[in-house]
């Protein structure tokens, strides 16, 4: 043990962020030197729907000790080889984001010039059909990734649609086995130490106090202690992504659960619908200057494909970012520590990067500023990045059919994010960097589903002969097309996966999005 | 501006110090093999002697690979040696000039490998962390098999050495055969070379999209009288002699960081043993290091005209290396100017090597980042519209990432100097002291500080070396973190599971030494050049 060290840990919420949290911490800290409570209050609702998610989450459950499946049966979950994204290049076009890269370099020179010199000489081959996970995902096929490299079936990786109430469920089971103890009540007093301002303890209304060394902030939107206790601040960035509302309803599922996430765009707004086994997930994202609550709920019922199963769920909020994540002794984790609409389903992956990094830099008693500084700069990298990605899914648009879109269209951009549409648009580069959760293939992907393709191609192209790339190309499109005809139906490997009696070892998880190219 | 403006460029001129005008050469013919592009390749510095030879980073491969060579002809052409590790010996004021053998326990050898491995998901420093504030020290070489090879004067390749243990090597080159490898290379796919000095530069402002002139290179008129018209200009003199004298792009000086601004270099008969390594030392006016040839040893002292005049280093310098031993080349001293253009790419013109900067020569020398910086041009390559728009793509990329990759690398040569310098007091040199009160970048800063805190480093984008290889360097130079990763206190982590696994790395690694051949016996049997010398 080092001197100092933390013995007492207090998580405040609990739902998908605050569960996360608790199963991590006791599954990994020594609770024989560290304990974890968690307050958590049925009078509070919780946010989490219908969720998608990253295929970094699998990495998660398995550094925990889960076994995949079990958490499959026990979330109700599908699997998700991406997002398709409908109507936002323009309206009654669409195309999917998937987890993996689209064709191969030739020659060291990246596939997609390839592609743009094709679409110059009038082949209209859409880049998805160099994507087996695309090709897949419209067929509704999955199966698990091929391990062997050379299989063109290795070139994908997945995640899960998920009941994230039945996931925080499922965790607290798992956190209370592991000793975490949870408190019912609602927190009416927080303590802060007179001298450093630390927080010290918390009251609830049964007149309990619950003392601490380290505070998990994860109330959510209203950030208990990071905000309403510590004044952290916040930076608000709805000027670049202005959608402040949800209304979130689930439906009856009518047909067999799609590999993937749709997210349509609507007049002010968009549209998800995220497929579980037994229901659909739907939610309506809006921004409340172009579009009243009324409509908005009107535009979310008549895009359901069936029955509504539950009540609708209004949500509001400001997109943003806490100015620190971690301060004093306190560590917002979930929304307490900023919002990002879930257009990439990053939610629950921001969770997860909040507490990995928490362990990597676990503080003792004084929580170092050197630490917290790092913490929150890596944090703050990944929101603004997080950030940039989503702002392109606006602003790559034609669209001039409402203010909304008129609005998004042409506003001015973060720091950067013109100079990188730039450098696509005139070059086809895209802006490469390493920390960060989506990388080229993922800008690609947007940039050109979304129309934006590059003026010029890089001249390299020229050196192959043209006969060679198309016979190339072609071969590819057919391979890719035939693996995926092959695959087992999404509902067949479901079921298969999540049958109690068939033992299947799903294949090993990392902390990438694309499989083996990354 | 209109579509039909822009186009491929046509003609690369590049001008400059022998060595880098033909690598830089060599990579852009083997990019445009198959296009009709015009290079041609002015050495104006003549029969160079700057540098006799040049220690590389494992980057050197990838450079090769790029190019097509194989690496045993290389390794004959250029009368190389491997290089598997940088060997710091008294690498403390105190101890430097201090040249009696008792302080080995501060020989460290520094691979670019990582050391040591992960256990039970985490990382290495924090165990040795742990165990070293329970009293139990260990020999950090011993935790990389290439740092262990070198220090036993051994080599192999990684798949003839059969584990799965991180193993990288570099090379120890001969500059001028390296430099004629290089221009037969090129001259073999079409490239023009020409020896002449550059008589006068000629520019032309060009009006760009904001209505503002800008200056670009027009030609380059030789001593010879030809005049070289050319579309893009890659300046490779020492000096920057467009970049600089005729472009005026202003410079960042650094020598606040990088305090030695001469360097002393000489080529002796091989009287080192062929060892896998570059010693390094420091100085009590800055610092030395030497390495092996086939050859013949390279001999370098690095130092600041402030503290030692030019006379006083080459007398200090026969004296200590040269007494017992025959000199092949004559001693030279050069001038370094440490810092970096402001802007690296300016107008039509791309500066590289000397005329980019300087950044001492600790782990990163010129000769890698000419190589670095060509393939990044290639990466980024511009076309004919570079006159046009004040923002013109490939330029504004490339400052971007050189300015970054030169902050990274001064970064890791600062530390060089910082860590020793800390423990500074009255009885080291003078230039010793002043380090101590120099003011050290801020992202070096927030390194020392968060490894000492806990053993991690700060993230930041384009570092040349990887946060492992920094971990090592700093361990190696004598950091220690204060704190180790909390998980290491939940079972099934323990300090006897830690050192098993230790002991178990450690052993590994001395057996597959151990049955390696010796890097004299290895270069005898796969890369001595056949023919006469």
């Amino acid at each position: 043990m080092q001197s100092n060290s933390i013995k007492k840990i207090v998580i405040v919420g609990g739902g998908t962020a605050g569960w996360m949290t608790a199963a991590a911490l006791s599954s990994l800290l020594d609770k024989t030197q560290v304990s974890i409570s968690l307050i958590e209050s049925e009078q509070i609702g919780t946010v989490g729907v219908g969720e998608a998610t990253l295929p970094h989450l699998r990495f998660f459950i398995k550094r925990l000790g889960i076994d995949e499946q079990e958490f499959m049966r026990r979330t109700n979950a599908t699997y998700k080889t991406g997002i398709e994204f409908i109507n936002w290049g323009q309206v009654g076009e669409s195309y999917l984001h998937p987890f993996g890269d689209f064709g191969q370099s030739i020659n060291s020179v990246d596939f997609h010039h390839y592609w743009v010199k094709q679409r110059q000489t009038g082949d209209k081959t859409d880049i998805g059909d160099y994507s087996l996970p695309v090709v897949a995902s419209k067929m509704g096929k999955f199966d698990y990734p091929s391990s062997d490299e050379q299989s063109i079936l290795s070139t994908f990786s997945y995640a899960f649609h998920l009941d994230a109430g039945l996931f925080a469920k499922f965790l607290r089971e798992y956190s209370e086995e592991k000793g975490v103890v949870r408190t019912e009540g609602l927190i009416k007093h927080v303590k802060q130490d007179d001298k450093t301002a630390f927080i010290s303890s918390v009251t609830l209304d049964s007149g309990q106090s619950i003392e601490g060394d380290l505070f998990i902030d994860c109330s959510g939107f209203r950030g208990l202690l990071i905000e309403q206790t510590l004044k952290t601040g916040y930076d608000d960035w709805r000027h670049w992504l202005p959608c402040d509302r949800a209304i979130a309803i689930p439906c009856e599922t009518m047909s067999a659960p799609l590999p993937y996430t749709k997210a349509t765009a609507r007049d002010a707004g968009w549209q998800w619908r995220i497929p579980l086994q037994n229901r659909v997930g739907n939610g309506h994202i809006y921004s409340s200057s172009y579009m009243d609550d009324t409509t908005a709920l009107d535009v979310l019922l008549q895009g359901l494909d069936a029955k509504p199963t539950g009540d609708p769920n209004f949500l509001r909020f400001t997109t943003g970012r806490r100015k620190k994540a971690w301060n004093k002794n306190c560590v917002a984790i979930g929304l307490s520590g900023g919002f990002l609409e879930p257009l990439e389903s990053t939610s629950i992956h921001l969770i997860q990067l909040g507490i990995m990094k928490l362990l990597e830099f676990f503080p003792d008693k004084h929580c170092d500023e050197i630490k917290s500084a790092e913490y929150n700069r890596m944090m703050s990298l990944e929101f603004e990045r997080l950030r940039d990605f989503l702002v392109l899914h606006y602003h790559a648009t034609r669209r001039n059919d409402t203010d909304f879109w008129n609005y998004v269209r042409t506003m001015s951009l973060p720091d950067g994010l013109e100079h990188k549409m730039e450098l696509f648009k005139e070059r086809g580069h895209v802006v490469q960097y390493t920390e960060g959760l989506f990388l080229k293939a993922s800008w690609l992907a947007v940039y050109l589903g979304q129309g934006v393709i590059p003026t010029h191609y890089d001249y390299n192209v020229d050196a192959q002969p043209q006969a060679k790339v198309e016979n190339f190309l072609k071969q590819l499109k057919g391979n890719i097309s035939d693996a995926a005809a092959g695959m087992n139906d999404h509902a067949i490997s479901l079921a298969n996966h999540c049958d109690i009696n068939v033992n299947q070892t799903p294949p090993p998880a990392s902390m990438s999005l694309y499989g083996r190219d990354a | 501006m209109s579509e039909h403006d822009r186009g491929p460029i046509q003609n690369i001129c590049i001008l400059g110090k022998h060595l880098h005008v033909a690598s830089v050469a060599a990579a852009l013919s083997r990019k445009f093999m198959q296009q009709n592009i015009n290079i041609i390749a002015v050495n104006t510095e003549g029969n160079d002697k700057s540098v006799y030879g040049e220690a590389s980073l494992s980057a050197l491969h990838y450079f090769h690979r790029f190019l097509g060579l194989k690496e045993h002809q290389m390794m004959a052409v250029t009368s190389a040696t491997y290089k598997l590790a940088s060997q710091y010996k008294r690498w403390s004021c105190s101890e430097a000039n201090d040249t009696s053998e008792k302080n080995k326990h501060s020989s460290f050898y520094h691979s670019l490998s990582s050391y040591g491995s992960m256990i039970d998901s985490i990382a290495f420093v924090h165990h040795l962390t742990k165990l070293r504030q329970n009293n139990k020290n260990y020999d950090f070489t011993c935790f990389s098999l290439p740092a262990v090879m070198a220090r036993n004067g051994k080599f192999a390749k990684p798949e003839s050495a059969q584990s799965a243990l991180p193993y990288s090597y570099a090379m120890h080159i001969d500059a001028t055969s390296y430099a004629k490898g290089m221009q037969d290379y090129a001259t073999k796919l079409g490239v023009k070379f020409i020896s002449s000095n550059i008589d006068n530069v000629q520019l032309k402002y060009i009006e760009n999209n904001l209505g503002q002139p800008s200056a670009h290179v027009k030609q380059v008129t030789l001593s010879d009288g030809r005049q070289i018209k050319s579309e893009l200009f890659i300046d490779c003199t020492s000096d920057g002699e467009l970049i600089d004298k005729a472009l005026n792009v202003g410079f960042e000086d650094w020598s606040e960081y990088l305090p030695c601004d001469r360097f002393l270099t000489c080529k002796t008969e091989l009287d080192l043993q062929l060892q896998p390594s570059t010693n390094m030392n420091l100085h009590k006016n800055g610092w030395e290091r030497s390495f092996p040839l086939q050859n013949g040893t390279v001999k370098e002292f690095f130092y600041s005209s402030k503290y030692l005049s030019d006379d006083e280093a080459v007398k200090e310098f026969e004296v200590n290396h040269l007494k017992d031993t025959k000199i092949l080349s004559e001693c030279r001293i050069e001038k370094q100017r440490t810092g970096r253009r402001k802007q690296f790419f300016s107008g039509n013109c791309v500066s590289m090597g000397g005329a980019a900067g300087s950044l001492d020569r600790l782990a990163v020398s010129d000769f890698h980042l000419v190589q670095s910086a060509v393939l990044r041009l290639i990466d980024l390559f511009p076309d004919t519209s570079l006159g046009q728009f004040a923002d013109n793509f490939s330029r504004n990329e490339y400052n971007h990432l050189c300015t970054e990759e030169y902050a990274r690398i001064l970064d890791y040569h600062g530390a060089h100097f910082a860590i020793p310098a800390k423990e500074a007091d009255e009885s080291c040199s003078q230039f010793w002291q002043a380090q101590k009160t120099a003011i050290l970048p801020d992202s070096l800063v927030k390194k020392f500080n968060l490894f000492e805190a806990c053993g991690r480093i700060p993230f930041y984008e384009r570092e040349t070396f990887s946060s492992s290889t920094w971990v090592s360097l700093l361990l190696g130079l004598g950091m220690h973190p204060k704190s180790y990763d909390v998980l290491l206190d939940m079972p099934p982590a323990s300090n006897e599971r830690s050192i098993k696994a230790i002991n178990n790395i450690m052993n590994t690694i001395k057996d597959i030494s151990d049955r390696a051949p010796s890097h004299a016996q290895y270069l005898r049997q796969y890369c001595v050049r056949r023919n006469n010398r």
